[in-house]
This record gives structure tokens, C-alpha cells and sequence, in this order.
């Protein structure tokens, strides 16, 4: 079985969707979810890595993600069965005037495999959307991407937003190729993830 | 249309005397290739050296930011100027913590070199607020081979199936996912300065946009802010000047670039 869940992360490495899926297909019949999740998890964070070094570009982790997305819908319904359907709630969106969605979809796809819910506004979203949609969906966290240094200050706008509501106190991470740190702390984000992995894990201690 | 056969860009009234007595060196993007040829055929001043870096550096702003600090020691170790240009901008932070130790440094406060086609930060700012959907080119773009457009196309198919020789279901999602990075997209906006030089940019940066189904503006840029970077009209409001040691660092309350450390 160890084998069968190599495989299957040497599958999403390489972007196999097909090899991928058959696998996922084999695997739910007699493995335990969780460990498929984690073969999943583990894989997709290489390609995050490699991307990340320049090893690959967006084509390749396009196809991995792709890859990925169809293994999830095989597994999310023997997760929920397990007793692993998500506890808490991310609303993430790429900015208002910014209609990149490469990394945002990336980040999307990993918290789904970290099991949260994840509420996809999609690109371009203004400030106030964000703040309807964390009220109606009682979220935990607010994911702010941008990629352009020309909508990174949307993101101090759309906190300013969240900070001046009766929803001051919700948890905002932010990332996006030119985003840094600083910036960050600077519009009061409450974290900075540097790429897709650590995205997942800055989302797990901000509801932890 | 933004040229013809026989036109020369018109630079308007440009004022050089702020170079007369500067030992100035230039470093600059490769995609201003075309229009630095034009305008230091008339420069009474020009730099005491010059270099352009490729504009495919771009692609990963951190390599970029090294390559340029590398740059920059170099020059003013070499030709001791008093003033280094860079005719570049934030470009995706690739601009942040460079420094010189003996030169000043200048730099446009702009995002990217949009800017420096359409007269002013503001106007690009304007522009992307107004036609996000378009894909932004100019001569120097053109000449890039970055621009969308059948001939990247055929060059990353040809990488792929050098990597996957025995899979070309896989290179056909390789290319599938390709072309997804520039579906938010739709059209291209040309611009130029005017020149003769550059007329067959144009033409084939409209062809691009037939082979990717886009659309094809062109507007006729506004050269102001480019000549004032070259002539030395270095206004604090469109440009900073770093002494020696100090670093540029991002301004995100609106003016762009600031000095490392300061408010």
C-alpha cells in the first residue's frame, strides 16, 4: 500500500493526472483517506517548492494542480464519511483591480486538501464583497492575494474594511508575489505566507 | 496609428542643461532599446557609459535585483560617474535594496515602464483601472519574444516535447495550461513614441494579437516623462535620488519608491 501512495505522489509530482486519478480510484477502495490526503499534500508542496526555485514554471503547476483537483473530488466524499469534513472556513479572493488567479487557485486547492472550506470569491473582488461573504459564511480567516505591486495597496483597503466593521477581529493572511512581510505588518495583516505551502500552515496556527 | 514611414518622435522642448557638468552612466531595461537610439542622437550630454540589461530578467525579480546590484558596482568602479540612472522601475520589487557606494542613484517612481510610454505614473494607473483586460506592448516588448503569441507558443511547445518525448497528451495539458496564464486577458494595447524605427513593432505585435484572438489597440505614448529622466529633470515628485549606501525600498502610501528606512 506504501507503494500505491508513492506512486501517487510521484504522480502529482510529474503532473500525471491520469496515473493520479486510476490511483486515488484504487486507494479509497482500502486505504485510509487521511494518508491519501497526505501522499496529495505532499506532492503538490514539492511542486510549490520546485515553482518556488525556479525549477519549473506556471504550466507545470497548473498541470500538477490540475492533477490534484481531481483526486481531491474522488477523496473529499470518503473524508466527509470518515468524520474529516472541514471545521473552519477560509474566504480568500485575489483583490480588487488584480486579475491574476495562478497562485490564488494554487493556495485554494491546498486548504481544500488541508480540509478547510474555502469560499473562492475569485479575481478582481472589491472590499466589500469580501466583508459580505465573511459575515454570510462566518469564516475564520480572510485569504488576500495579489500579484501586482499596483493592487497590493487593495489589500490595506479591504483590511481597513474588515477592521472598521462589526468584523475587526477576523484573522487576514496575505500573499502574492510581491507581497512581503513588511508590507504585512504595515496594513495590519495578521500573516504573511511566502508561498502556496506555507499558506496551508499560517491557516492552520491562525485557527489554532 | 501611432506611426508612419517618415515620422521621428517628437520630443517637445527638452531642457539638458541639468547634465552640462554630470558625469552620468546609464543603466537601463532593453526594452527602451529602441527608443534610447532615438533620443541620445540628440543628447549634447550623453552618459559616460551605458548599458541595457534583458527585459526577460523580469521573469524572476530576485535574480533580477542581483544581476542589477552587480551592475551597478560594476559601473561605478569602472567610469567613476557622479550619477547613476536607472531607467527602470519597481518591477515586481526587483528594484528593492539596491544601492551604489560612491554614485547617487536615480529612479523613475513608477511600478513598471508602462509608465515611462504613457507620460506618468498616473496615466498608467489610470489605464489599468480603465482596460485591465489588455496586455500592455510596445517595441521593446515586441522584440522581447515574452509577448503571447504563436511564436512563444511554438517555442514552449518545442521545450516540452523535448522533455516528454514519449508523452504528448502530456504537452498538449503543458500547453493548455500555457495559454491559461494570459486568459484574463484580451486584447493588446500598443504604444510607441512615434518613430519610423519601431513602425515594424507595431505590425507585429498586431499580428500577435490575430494569433492569440485578441484585440488590438495602439495609442500614441507621450514621451514627457522618458526625456525628463534623461535630460536630468529629476523632480522629487516623479523621481528618487539616493546618496551613496542608501537603499531603495518600496512606498506603498503612494509615491512608490522612498529611501530604506524612511517614512
Amino acid at each position: 500500500m506504501d507503494e500505491k501512495l508513492t506512486a501517487l505522489e510521484t504522480a502529482i509530482k510529474a503532473g500525471k493526472r491520469k496515473d493520479a486519478l486510476a490511483l486515488t480510484q484504487e486507494l479509497v477502495q482500502s486505504s485510509p483517506p487521511g494518508g491519501i490526503l497526505n501522499a496529495l499534500i505532499s506532492g503538490m508542496n514539492d511542486v510549490g517548492k520546485r515553482f518556488k526555485a525556479n525549477e519549473i514554471f506556471v504550466p507545470e503547476v497548473l498541470v500538477a494542480a490540475r492533477a490534484m483537483k481531481g483526486c481531491l473530488e474522488v477523496l473529499e466524499p470518503k473524508l466527509a464519511a470518515a468524520g474529516l469534513s472541514p471545521e473552519h472556513t477560509i474566504v480568500m479572493g485575489t483583490v480588487e483591480g488584480d486579475l491574476h488567479d495562478i497562485g490564488k487557485n494554487l493556495v485554494v486547492m491546498l486548504l481544500k486538501g488541508a480540509n478547510f472550506n474555502v469560499i473562492d470569491l475569485g479575481v478582481n473582488v472589491p472590499p466589500e464583497k469580501f466583508y459580505e461573504a465573511v459575515k454570510e459564511h462566518h469564516a475564520n480567516v480572510l485569504a488576500l492575494s495579489a500579484l501586482l505591486t499596483t493592487t497590493m495597496p487593495a489589500m490595506k483597503s479591504t483590511i481597513e474594511k474588515m477592521r472598521g466593521s462589526d468584523l475587526k477581529d477576523i484573522k487576514v493572511m496575505v500573499g502574492g508575489a510581491p507581497v512581503t512581510q513588511a508590507y504585512a505588518d504595515e496594513i495590519g495583516a495578521d500573516g504573511y505566507s511566502m508561498d502556496a505551502a506555507s499558506a496551508v500552515e499560517l491557516a492552520k496556527e491562525l485557527v489554532g | 496609428m501611432p506611426t508612419s514611414d517618415t515620422a521621428q518622435t517628437d520630443w517637445g522642448a527638452v531642457d539638458f542643461s541639468a547634465l552640462r557638468d554630470t558625469r552620468w552612466a546609464l543603466l537601463a531595461c532593453d526594452v527602451f532599446a529602441e527608443e534610447l537610439e532615438d533620443f541620445l542622437k540628440i543628447h549634447p550630454h550623453p552618459p559616460v557609459h551605458r548599458e541595457t540589461f534583458d527585459v526577460g530578467l523580469h521573469m524572476v525579480p530576485d535574480d533580477m535585483r542581483q544581476n542589477l546590484q552587480a551592475r551597478i558596482f560594476h559601473i561605478e568602479e569602472t567610469y567613476r560617474p557622479d550619477v547613476i540612472l536607472l531607467l527602470f522601475g519597481l518591477c515586481g520589487n526587483a528594484a528593492v535594496g539596491l544601492h551604489a557606494h560612491c554614485a547617487k542613484l536615480v529612479i523613475p517612481r513608477t511600478h513598471e515602464c508602462i509608465a515611462m510610454f504613457l507620460g506618468s505614473t498616473e496615466q498608467y494607473l489610470q489605464l489599468k483601472k480603465e482596460k485591465p483586460c489588455l496586455y500592455f506592448c510596445s517595441p521593446g516588448w515586441n522584440k522581447s519574444e515574452l509577448l503571447p503569441g504563436q511564436a512563444l507558443y511554438d517555442k514552449e511547445r518545442k521545450k516540452y516535447e523535448q522533455r516528454y518525448p514519449d508523452d504528448p497528451d502530456m504537452v498538449d495539458e503543458l500547453m493548455e495550461a500555457f495559454l491559461e496564464q494570459y486568459k484574463s486577458y484580451n486584447g493588446y494595447l500598443y504604444a510607441d513614441f512615434g518613430s519610423q524605427r519601431t513602425v515594424g513593432h507595431m505590425e507585429s505585435s498586431r499580428q500577435k494579437a490575430k494569433e492569440m484572438n485578441w484585440t488590438f489597440e495602439t495609442m500614441r505614448g507621450n514621451p514627457a516623462y522618458f526625456a525628463a529622466a534623461l535630460s536630468g529633470q529629476w523632480d522629487e515628485k516623479r523621481f528618487l535620488t539616493l546618496s551613496p549606501n542608501e537603499k531603495i525600498a518600496p512606498c506603498w502610501s503612494g509615491n512608490i519608491l522612498k529611501k530604506e528606512g524612511k517614512e
